[in-house]
């Protein structure tokens, strides 16, 4: 065979078992996939999947407990299972690279970068890097000052930057595979389209094979020939990209892209749907299908035996007893249900503000020499708004633009440095928490991001919900409250005998559930939401958003959603705000913010998220990185990044803010005639 | 069914982890299980002294002149006083396990309170409380100890006190750590907009998540500790005389040390034996949390 032909990695029934206690746990069940040489080939699917286990398994890093128990692993003809610790050496690392999710620990903090890179070893015979090739190849990746990086340590970097220098030390080696796990998972939407045009780029000049484990299928979109989708240790659905994700046919798949919020329409005009259940634990091969429990068409006698892989029509792969029955039936399913008549939340009459923020602005002292500040940083400038029973504002930014801090001193965790907040009428300017009164407390709750922090470990779930009653709710009686912690669980959905389970115990899921529920304890006037989906699973990412706002219904409560994901606040979101440096630079109806005149930076970041309808980005991705130049003050933040920058004017002088139409403002030197004509077209692959 | 859905009782977070010390958990480390063991043989030897050696410790036997070395009636010998050292190790072990733990746990309850204070409200009182116990640790234990009993004057009480002095700056250090760590957390913050005092963060929030690495901390400190009871005892400052008092036994025997060594190995084999016990135990703890 020529080599040409031949796959460069090709993975035959792999099996893969942990060591778990008495018995194995199969992590991966008979998967097969190959690569042919300068192909990109995505794997897919929820956490928990067997995805980076695959990826482990092809550098042979299973650890103590793992095992490949069946199937082969051919690297250019070569079974990675049998061969020796030093055929290994030559293998990891100069033939077959990797690049993990978290650049910070991949790099070692106490080398240089120069240093770490020349440790790589290229060629036939392992050469050592030469200090000339290593700053070429920061070179070609995009790094700023080349020269002086080799110098510097990685916490001299910023994230986007340490990644850009661990894809370097993958592409020096020059390996015939290189393996991307969730290459772009911690990184700014800004900063993960440079990395995705990035590896585009270098792929294209270098013809190298590529693994491509992610979870995100916009970007499996953008980069991938050909994709996997991987559930439970197998690949359910595997074929050319456009086929898997343009029409797919297993159930999974189809689950999966239902749970993709859009970023050309809102709420009102679809829904999404989470998948119920939660992805099984293997003991043993299994011998029904493995989706059968979450499935909607599963039927007993036909999916409750062994599921043989079979060809479709497009040449797709499908580990599906009913597919071709599949789509048809969704269909039926979708026409009886009604469709996608929701009506949007009818406009509240707009009586008092819940909350009005009016010039907010927050400055944190570096430093300090004999009580006075050496050095400032803004985090929050002249932020004003007003926010409605009822109502959802959206904020949106990257990380380092002052929504959090934002949120937290609408909480009264922070206090402001300027401005005036009113809460329910009151002036509560200046007053933490434990000065506002008990109403103002119970009026305002919040759910966090984190859902491993945001329940203490050490209770119990009824411990954690009781007391929110106690404190925040009108029940006085142990009885009443015990009522009261029944509806939020009802509220969230969850069974009632979660309430003795320690919260340590509990899924990300389901703990952010319960955040859910102590947050509207007390039938607040505000919830404030930072980040509450983005470290959750796509499928129930989904669930958790229509649970916040089916409460918020419940009690008419106004919502403020902070994100970086913009197609998240597109659905959720009836206002929205830009943010960045601590500036609102764009704020209107969500339809308004989604649609021309943009703001410049919006309009980078809408071009740069990697939706399923907007698979190739209009134009090169937006270049910097937050925070990586002083804010003066003076002048737009956003000048120093912005393509559309008026040199010798943006940076010297406040930007005006422009009503393009009723409710609408933009913070910007163009006029609003000019931003009208911007490149991003939203819906241009919908419709 | 193959596809055996996941539990939901799946455990996670190293915090989880320190938190499940429970006995079933005591397979999993053959360390803690020793030490474990140890401790509650010297427990136990120390608790059922009337019965094991039913005898007086100091009662001085005639029978022993000129017969010191260890025999069918006096298992680990007799002493430079003729007095039985079994009965004498028996009886001592006594103090020792009244003493360390009564005096750490004291320390604890200051330390705890010393500690969550600084580290939870930051600031001047941070600052306060963090320069003394930096001046506190700035001194030599050994030091410390020796002052205070030499001014205080040798006994059980003062011992305690001294302990208690010397053991409560490293625990608030500790547990200001912790708590710098643990505030942070989003949890803390919720507490906090749920209008929640600070007593209540602290004590209800915060300590339960760091009993784990306290848990370790107190069985190693009880190991110095009791090191610090042996090392007063040889110095002279230990219990008066005439009681049983290891480290003072030990003292006693140093002129002999030559012709009777078992004199003094007896008495230092048995503060061995207990320190190694909580140390194994602290070890056993560490390897329980980092296992799961």
């Amino acid at each position: 065979m020529p080599p040409e032909a031949r796959a460069v990695l090709s993975v035959e029934e792999l099996e893969i078992r942990y060591a778990a206690g008495k018995g194995d746990v199969v992590a991966i069940a008979g998967t097969s996939f190959s690569l042919k040489r300068g192909e990109c080939f995505g794997l897919v699917g929820e956490s928990g999947c067997g995805k980076s286990t695959i990826a482990m398994a092809i550098m042979r890093c299973l650890g103590k407990r793992g095992r490949i128990s069946g199937g082969r692993i051919l690297f250019d003809g070569q079974d990675l299972a049998g061969i020796s610790a030093q055929e290994l050496r030559a293998i990891r690392g100069r033939r077959i690279a990797i690049v993990y999710q978290d650049a910070s620990t991949a790099l070692n903090p106490t080398m240089t970068i120069g240093a770490q890179m020349r440790e790589v070893r290229h060629g036939e015979n392992g050469e050592v890097t030469s200090r000339e090739r290593a700053v070429q190849m920061l070179r070609a990746v995009g790094l700023p000052d080349p020269e002086g990086a080799m110098r510097r340590f990685p916490h001299q970097l910023s994230g986007g930057q340490q990644q850009r220098v661990v894809i370097a030390m993958a592409f020096l080696a020059e390996p015939d595979l290189l393996i991307l796990d969730e290459p772009t998972t911690a990184l700014d939407v800004t900063v993960e389209a440079q990395i995705v045009d990035l590896l585009m780029h270098m792929r294209a000049v270098r013809g190298t094979t590529m693994l491509f484990i992610s979870h995100n299928l916009g970007l499996v979109r953008r980069m991938c020939d050909r994709v996997g989708v991987m559930y439970a240790g197998q690949i359910v659905e595997q074929g050319l990209t456009e086929a898997i994700l343009g029409a797919p046919r297993h159930p999974y798949t189809r689950g999966l892209l239902a749970c993709i919020p859009r970023l050309d329409r809102g709420r009102a005009a679809y829904r999404l749907k989470s998948i119920a259940g939660r992805v099984p634990r293997l003991v043993d091969l299994p011998q029904t299908c493995t989706f059968i429990d979450r499935c909607a068409h599963a039927q007993a006698s036909i999916c409750g035996r062994p599921i043989a892989v079979e060809r479709t029509p497009d040449g797709s792969d499908i580990r599906c007893n009913r597919w071709p029955q599949v789509p048809a039936e969704e269909a039926a399913y979708q026409s009886t249900s009604g469709g996608a008549s929701f009506a949007l939340n009818a406009p509240a009459p707009k009586g008092a503000a819940v909350l009005s923020l009016d010039q907010v602005s927050k400055t944190y002292a570096i430093g300090r020499l004999l009580g006075r500040p050496i050095a400032s940083i803004r985090a929050n400038e002249a932020v004003s708004f007003d926010l409605h029973a009822g109502e959802t504002l959206g904020i949106v930014g990257e990380s380092g633009c002052g929504k959090s801090t934002l949120a937290r001193i609408i909480m009264g965790l922070e206090v402001p440095s300027g401005g005036r907040i009113t809460l329910l009428g009151s002036d509560v300017t200046g007053q933490v928490t434990s000065r506002r009164t008990r109403d103002q407390i119970r009026n305002v709750q919040m759910v966090f991001q984190n859902p491993d922090t945001t329940l203490n470990p050490s209770h119990s779930v009824g411990f954690i919900l009781d007391r929110a009653v106690k404190k925040l709710g009108s029940a006085r009686t142990a009885r009443e409250r015990q009522a009261e912690v029944r509806r939020l669980l009802d509220l969230v959905r969850l069974p009632h005998d979660v309430l003795q389970m320690s919260a340590a115990r509990l899924s990300g899921g389901q703990k952010q559930r319960i955040a859910v529920a102590r947050a509207f304890a007390g039938r607040p006037s505000l919830v404030v939401a930072d980040e509450p989906t983005s470290a959750l699973d796509t499928s129930v990412k989904t669930a958790i958003l229509e649970l916040l706002l089916a409460a918020q219904k419940d009690s008419d409560t106004a919502l403020i959603f902070i994100s970086h994901d913009l197609s998240v606040v597109r659905y959720v979101a009836d206002r929205v705000a830009v943010m960045y440096g601590g500036r609102i630079v764009e704020m209107g109806e969500a339809v308004q913010v989604f649609s021309p005149p943009f703001h410049p930076y919006c309009e980078a970041l809408l071009s740069s998220v990697p939706g399923l309808d907007n698979p190739s980005p209009a134009r090169p991705p937006l270049a910097g990185e937050v925070g990586a130049q002083a804010l003066n003050g003076q002048g737009c933040a956003f000048a120093p990044r912005c393509p559309r920058v008026i040199e010798g004017h943006c940076r010297q002088t406040v930007p005006p803010l422009r009503r393009p139409a009723a409710g609408h403002e933009i913070l910007c030197h163009h006029s609003v005639e000019d931003l009208r004509g911007g490149t991003f077209v939203p819906a241009r692959n919908a419709s | 069914m193959s596809a055996e859905a996941t539990s939901p009782l799946v455990p996670a977070g190293p915090l989880a982890a320190a938190r499940r010390f429970g006995l079933h958990r005591l397979r999993e480390s053959r360390t803690l299980c020793i030490g474990l063991g140890i401790i509650v043989f010297w427990a136990l030897v120390a608790l059922l002294a009337p019965l094991i050696a039913p005898s007086d410790p100091n009662t001085q036997y005639m029978s022993a002149v000129g017969h010191a070395l260890p025999s069918k009636t006096h298992w680990f010998g007799a002493d430079q006083l003729r007095r039985d050292i079994f009965a004498r190790i028996v009886w001592g072990a006594r103090p020792v396990l009244v003493i360390a733990p009564l005096a750490l746990i004291s320390s604890y309850i200051i330390g705890v309170a010393a500690g969550m204070t600084a580290g939870y409200f930051g600031g001047w009182v941070d600052d306060v409380l963090s320069r003394a116990i930096d001046v506190l640790l700035s001194f030599p234990k050994i030091v410390l100890y020796v002052v205070l009993i030499a001014s205080l004057g040798p006994s059980a009480f003062n011992i305690m006190l001294a302990v208690i002095f010397i053991s409560s700056p490293g625990i608030a250090r500790l547990v200001r750590g912790i708590t710098l760590d643990l505030r942070t957390r989003d949890f803390v913050a919720a507490a906090r907009t749920r209008g929640e005092s600070a007593l209540f963060i602290m004590l209800v929030e915060i300590l339960p998540n760091a009993r784990g690495p306290l848990i370790v901390d107190f069985c190693m400190r009880m190991g110095y500790t009791i090191i610090a009871i042996g090392v007063l005892g040889f110095l002279g400052l230990g219990l008066p005389p005439p009681n049983p008092d290891w480290g003072g036994m030990v003292r006693e025997a140093t002129p002999m040390l030559v012709v009777y060594p078992h004199m003094a190995l007896f008495p230092a084999a048995a503060i061995v034996t207990l320190v190694m016990g909580f140390n194994l135990v602290a070890d056993g703890l560490q390897e329980v949390a980092d296992a799961s």
